[in-house]
């Protein structure tokens, strides 16, 4: 029985060409777009190294001061972190990053522009780097401030072209570091990682740092995921009751414990930084989504309901015969998801080659946008519903047909 | 003829709901792509208000914290920074600054005189910065030597803040209220911090003077290049002022750059949203066509009855094009009120009333010249069956 519907199916899409097209055109094209997405959140937020154990790690990425006059946005400062980040109950490592900033580096004549960030050993640990080279520096390099620096596998090709750079040093911002180790290149999306050359926040040259409270410092924590709602309200708790250090500017600190995405939609959605909304951030996305297929599926519907009327007489011809609604309804919607099955197919043909085109032109740097599992079961989602989204409204359409009306060809 | 048509059109409404409902959808895209093309365009052709090309920007780090006032020793470093950038070669002139153009971060607070108060952009740059980034005055002076002396702390403005603060009244000499009195002695044209894709803000000049009581240290020295300068001259910027200043870190680059930065990321999402509008379109153009086409096969009796009665062909196919006009005004009627709701309600934000109507006006014609190029061919189709055919046509 479907074997004939497939049949079935086929046939009728050949018949028509251009309706064929035209809807292989719109199925394709919306899940292109669709799929594009569903690929840039998974880029920039599910777990892939060096963030592969993102369940176990929680961080504090913003901070604002907050007072009655105004308030100071920004990340945390080292002597904030240092004073209720450090002592966790229940957090595993704890690790502190500066900020990457743009700065030149230099090997001989070579010079290249990096971004530097400022880290400690526990990093390399919560972190899952690919080493390609080398160590990454350890807690008492920070401890003893060593100028060591670990850099990716796109500077070392800058700054030593293809040979081992381990042992060979850098000069960046004035100060001179011995490459310890080489990883592969972090994607610029996952911005708490990423950086080109990475080296211990204690070779910073002067102290000042270390008395700021909001600056430019995130907190990395790992931990069991059944310890994170503990973390998490310690967390809340400490910064509810901190004062900071000018109180007659600001009197409260806002800010929390979050997954990238927490981060990302505190940022967007928290007005101040005091919640994070993450449920909200993910309605929005949905909701873009469905807006975004409005259009295309209204299109769809369109198409189909004039093929339907064009074929009335053939289906006047078998309701005549005994066919129930339901059978034919059953046709169609088959009908329409082979239809979407074929367009899903072009559709992720075409995500493939546009995604490989982004990371040949390097707009985003370091970029690897493959289609894994996770993304293409989003897209084998995304062309079911759709299939069935299109079909719905024609099918209940054409199951109202009067055979005698359908065989006069009338509606 | 046009009653007569709606009457036809209405008695079909039914089975044109769903292609109406397409061409509202379709309208309120290309409303949405041409607004905020329109709206980009129109900032691209705007005074920028000063020069980005031969400057050079220094970033300097000094690792001051912000909350503290800047020591002897900081200020007489950053004294000797300022004096010996300007004596570079191929430096002409150089400035401290607070915040420079094509930065991500900005600075603003709230302006008031006279019981108005005005959001305002402002940037915290020493005395060269006029010569050094081309700002032009237009109206009183820059700051000078002769502020020193100054009670009130001088302040200058662009254009957009004069305009919006003061009114008609001459702004010159004015004293108004932000972090404390300031005095108003200059006008500039309309300064656009984040660079020819924005739109244009109040902003506000304050001057820095490196002398006790600075509260915050200067974040960059911009410096005005002999034009040619290459770019391995970095170097030696930096071989030059880095051991004037030893604890400090700097880095270099021309502002170009930044400003290539800033355009990239300002100009993604209008690309983007072309790209995918065009394509949007394409399909709704596509899927229109295949719809008309059915509609009028299945009219072909009708339209063959007018052409036994004596119509042209010409009058057959205008008489199509007609109604799919006429279907498409009647579907365009829900959004446009939608969307006239958004000046109404003064909900368009930063979008000006020539853009709106600019963009309302190019989506209609975007959306009528779509109609008609997807109802010529159906309709020529219709009108090449002879009548007695036609009739007898199931």
């Amino acid at each position: 029985m479907f074997a004939s519907y497939l049949e079935l199916a086929w046939k009728v899409l050949w018949r028509r060409k251009f309706f064929t097209f035209a809807s292989l055109f719109g199925v394709s094209f919306t899940l292109l777009v669709l799929t594009l997405g569903a690929v840039l959140l998974d880029h920039v937020f599910a777990a892939h190294p060096p963030e592969s154990r993102l369940e176990r790690t929680l961080g504090l990425y913003g901070l604002a001061m907050v007072g009655e006059e105004g308030m100071r946005t920004g990340w945390a400062g080292w002597a904030f972190l240092d004073r209720y980040a450090r002592d966790l109950p229940g957090a595993e490592r704890v690790s502190f990053i500066q900020l990457q900033r743009g700065v030149a580096a230099y090997a001989g004549e070579r010079q290249a522009r990096a971004m530097l960030k400022r880290t400690d050993g526990a990093f390399w640990q919560i972190l899952d780097f690919e080493l390609l080279e080398g160590e990454p520096f350890t807690e008492e390099d920070q401890r003893q401030a060593r100028p060591v620096a670990v850099i990716n596998e796109s500077t070392r090709k800058r700054l030593f072209g293809d040979v081992a750079a381990v042992g060979r040093s850098i000069e960046v911002d004035g100060q001179r570091f011995r490459v310890v180790g080489v990883v592969r290149d972090v994607p610029v999306l996952r911005f708490f990682p990423y950086a080109d050359i990475w080296v211990p926040i204690s070779t910073t040259r002067s102290d000042s740092y270390k008395s700021e409270y909001v600056a430019d410092f995130v907190a990395l924590i790992e931990a069991p995921p059944e310890a994170h709602e503990a973390l998490r309200a310690e967390m809340d708790h400490r910064i509810a009751t901190a004062v900071p250090p000018d109180p007659q500017l600001f009197q409260n600190y806002q800010g929390g414990l979050d997954t990238p995405f927490e981060f990302f939609s505190r940022m967007t959605f928290g007005r101040h930084h005091d919640r994070a909304r993450p449920g909200v951030l993910a309605a929005v996305l949905t909701a873009l989504a469905l807006l975004f297929m409005a259009l295309p599926a209204i299109n769809l519907v369109n198409l189909n309901v004039s093929r339907i009327l064009e074929r009335s007489s053939e289906i006047g011809v078998r309701r005549a015969f005994g066919a129930s609604r339901a059978t034919l309804v059953g046709q169609l919607l088959v009908e329409n998801l082979v239809l979407s099955a074929i367009g899903g197919a072009a559709g992720l043909l075409l995500t493939v080659v546009v995604l490989r085109a982004v990371e040949l032109s390097g707009a985003i740097p370091y970029a690897q946008l493959g289609l894994n599992v996770r993304v293409f079961l989003w897209s084998a989602l995304f062309t079911v519903v759709f299939g069935l989204l299109s079909g719905l409204y024609p099918a209940w359409r054409m199951a109202r047909l009067q055979p005698v009306d359908a065989l006069r060809g009338s509606s | 003829m046009i009653r007569h048509l709606l009457v036809l059109v209405w008695s079909r409404k039914r089975s044109s709901a769903l292609v109406m409902l397409e061409i509202a959808a379709c309208f309120l895209v290309v409303f949405a792509v041409a607004a905020f093309a329109l709206h980009s365009a129109t900032n691209w052709r705007r005074p920028l208000g000063f020069a980005w090309d031969h400057v050079w920007v220094v970033e300097i780090d000094t690792s001051v914290t912000r909350s503290e006032e800047l020591g002897a020793q900081d200020l007489a470093a950053l004294r000797e920074l300022e004096r010996a950038a300007a004596a570079l070669p191929r430096v002409e002139a150089a400035a401290v600054a607070h915040i420079v153009p094509y930065e991500m971060s900005s600075d603003n607070g709230d302006t008031s005189w006279n019981g108005r108060s005005v959001d305002t952009l402002v940037g915290e740059v020493g005395d060269a910065y006029a010569e050094v980034m081309g700002v032009q005055v237009v109206a009183g002076r820059w700051f000078g030597p002769e502020d020193d002396a100054a009670t009130v702390p001088p302040l200058v403005v662009n254009r957009r803040l004069a305009r919006d603060l003061f009114g008609d009244q001459d702004p010159l000499g004015q004293v108004v209220e932000r972090n404390g009195e300031r005095r108003v002695v200059g006008i500039v044209d309309d300064f656009r911090q984040f660079g020819e894709l924005s739109a244009p803000r109040p902003f506000a000049f304050e001057r820095m003077r490196i002398a006790a009581g600075l509260r915050r240290a200067p974040r960059q020295l911009v410096l005005r290049m002999t034009p040619g300068t290459s770019a391995a001259h970095e170097r030696v910027v930096l071989a030059r002022l880095g051991p004037v200043v030893p604890t400090w870190s700097l880095e270099v680059q021309p502002m170009s750059r930044m400003r290539d930065t800033r355009l990239r990321f300002a100009m993604a999402p209008l690309v983007l949203g072309a790209v995918v509008g065009g394509f949007l379109l394409l399909m709704v153009g596509l899927g229109l066509l295949g719809v008309l086409w059915q509609n009028v096969t299945r009219r072909t009796r009708e339209l063959g009855l007018r052409r036994a009665a004596g119509a042209s062909r010409a009058a057959v196919r205008r008489q199509v094009v007609v109604e799919l006009l006429l279907v498409a005004s009647l579907a365009m009627v829900v959004p446009l009120v939608l969307l006239l709701q958004l000046p109404l309600f003064e909900l368009l934000g930063t979008l000006e009333g020539g853009t709106f109507a600019g963009a309302i006006g190019a989506s209609l014609l975007v959306v009528y010249g779509l109609c008609v190029l997807c109802g010529l061919y159906p309709a020529t189709i219709a009108t090449r069956v002879e009548p007695a055919e036609a009739l007898r046509w199931e």
